[in-house]
């Protein structure tokens, strides 16, 4: 699978969790959204696919392909989304004639630059915020001790404070930290209760890994702007899933007390970064959280239903479905058939090389085919008629011998010259180019496609 | 004195003046000890307070003396936290204390003596 396939592939799963998300409003859990958006995630960065016959691609036109290409190169796909790879050379192939020109085709590079560039400006932003970070010092406490006792996950945590921060945030994969900004009333134990929950509640659900990873995949995708909607979206889409938590959590209803707290905090951001949590605009999620309601079976099933429905949909190919269609027999045979029938000229100069027992075609036709030419015309119907030089019109019926290989008695229509003459016709691939190659009267006469 | 030390920075302060003059690594093993901070973060800090004119360096050995005293600090922490939180007015700020805990006879007898002082 190829870079290309996976973020058309993964544009048209945003584009759906999008138009989900726009329907189903507060009314289905947020914890859904976020597994959709793993999927999502997975196929941005695995090359993976499985063959079924449910997949969405199914419904992309199968004869997708450029006008030109040599029947020839329409080898079956096995094991693979034959119809992602044709859309999607179709695609490249209309596009960037030009580019692949220079044996170092330009776009890969730009690529590279762009996915280095947005990298290096996400670690160097991480790390500069870091430095600030590991200078936090412990917080004296009781509350806070006997909260972080309370409260224990299988990672250690550590609960810090700082005076560079005005909200609270969480870092760290392995060692996850949960920082307080200093200026906060120590006494108010309520909101320092709500607000501990929250970031715990980041560090439970592995948010900080998740952000990671889907910066990862935007830097990677970094040319498809859906991917940077889904980016914004997921960040969105975890506060309020970690708000969601904190709620359950806490066995009973405490949605206008935390929302309270949230206002109180009114959460301003003072170290720009799009690698910790924090800002999210305030008032939607004090929205989903007042909407916030419990987990009743129905939604709980329609969540499995759009989950398993995404899975199948989207993340297999149609490669199944199109072998049925497709078995080589059947393949050769038609498409055979088909890059057959057309009108042929005679390449003089490449019959010349395989002749045996003539000389030259001037030597076998009496008059050469140069000033008269040669043209063979093959109907759809395996119809055949052929002339050379000054010589009669041949018409005969093509017969399939093997599946490659097609024999015809040809019969001089006006009954100059003598007998039916056999001849046997089959396509050979030499040095790059296809020829039709004509046994005739003991040699190989090689005709080339014209129309 | 007009630098505004932040609190990381204040933490090596305290202990600087509690050690006295001594090594840049022997601070960073006691933070370490302490707090938990590695060798860079506390360099680092060192470094800022240098720039700030808190710490002066000496070689060898990354040496490490204090150019503020504690008390001055103390002195204009308690002047901004006056001026903010109790309207500039020390009295205020003096009554709260007081008024938040009960004073021992020990701690009364110093305040009087204090006063004797003053006066």
């Amino acid at each position: 699978m190829s870079l290309l396939q996976m973020s058309v592939s993964a544009s048209m799963m945003i584009f759906f969790i999008l138009l989900i998300r726009l329907v189903t409003l507060n009314k289905l859990p947020k914890r859904t959204f976020l597994i959709l958006w793993d999927i999502v995630l997975i196929r941005l960065m695995l090359p993976l696919s499985l063959p079924s016959t449910w997949s969405a691609y199914t419904f992309l036109p199968k004869n997708v392909l450029p006008s030109d290409r040599t029947f020839l190169e329409q080898t079956p796909l096995i094991g693979t989304n034959a119809a992602m790879d044709r859309l999607v050379s179709h695609i490249s192939y209309a596009k960037l004639p030009e580019v692949s020109v220079h044996h170092i085709s330009i776009l890969p590079i730009l690529w590279g630059i762009g996915c280095v560039g947005f990298a290096l400006y996400f670690v160097i932003s991480y790390l500069r915020c870091y430095r600030e970070f590991a200078m936090a010092l412990p917080i004296e406490q009781e509350f806070v001790t006997t909260w972080q006792r309370e409260h224990q996950l299988r990672r250690s945590y550590r609960i810090l404070q700082t005076d560079c921060i005005t909200s609270p945030l969480t870092y760290g994969v392995f060692r996850p930290v949960i920082l307080l900004p200093k200026h906060i009333n120590r006494n108010d134990t309520e909101h320092l209760n709500y607000m501990l929950l929250h970031e715990w509640t980041h560090v439970r659900h592995m948010d900080a890994l998740r952000k990671m990873l889907f910066l990862a995949a935007a830097c990677i995708h970094w040319c498809n702007p859906l991917v940077w909607l889904m980016f914004l979206q997921v960040n969105a889409d975890m506060e309020m899933t970690c708000d969601e938590g904190v709620l359950r959590y806490l066995k009973g209803d405490y949605r206008s007390a935390y929302a309270m707290t949230l206002i109180h905090m009114e959460e301003r951001r003072s170290i720009p970064s799009a690698m910790f949590f924090g800002k999210t605009t305030t008032k939607k999620r004090i929205f989903a959280i007042m909407k916030t309601r419990k987990l009743s079976f129905s939604r709980i099933v329609i969540s499995a239903v759009l989950i398993l429905g995404m899975i199948l949909c989207f993340t297999t190919s149609a490669a199944a479905a199109e072998q049925k269609i497709i078995s080589p027999e059947y393949f050769t045979q038609t498409n055979a058939v088909k890059s057959l029938s057309g009108t042929w000229k005679l390449d003089g100069a490449e019959t010349e090389q395989h002749l045996q027992h003539y000389n030259s075609l001037q030597e076998m036709f009496g008059t050469g085919v140069g000033a008269y030419g040669a043209e063979l015309t093959i109907q759809d119907n395996l119809a055949v008629e052929f002339w050379i030089g000054i010589g009669p019109v041949y018409n005969g019926i093509l017969e399939a011998q093997t599946s490659e290989t097609y024999s015809a008695t040809v019969e001089d229509s006006q009954h100059l010259v003598a007998d039916p003459q056999p001849i046997t016709l089959y396509l050979t691939e030499e040095a790059g180019t296809t020829w039709l190659v004509m046994e005739f009267m003991g040699e190989q006469l090689y005709w080339t496609y014209t129309k | 004195m007009n630098m505004k030390l932040q609190d990381s920075e204040l933490k090596v302060m305290h202990v600087l003046w509690r050690e006295g003059d001594c090594p840049a690594r022997h601070i960073a093993a006691i933070l370490n000890e302490d707090v938990g901070w590695n060798v860079n973060t506390t360099y680092t800090l060192i470094k800022r307070c240098i720039k700030k004119g808190a710490i002066l360096r000496t070689e060898p050995n990354f040496m490490c003396h204090a150019l503020i005293l504690q008390e001055e600090v103390q002195e204009a922490e308690t002047e901004e936290l006056i001026n903010k939180m109790y309207d500039g007015s020390a009295d205020k700020l003096f009554a709260a204390l007081l008024g938040k805990k009960k004073v021992s006879p020990e701690q009364i007898q110093k305040l009087k003596d204090m006063v004797t002082k003053l006066e």
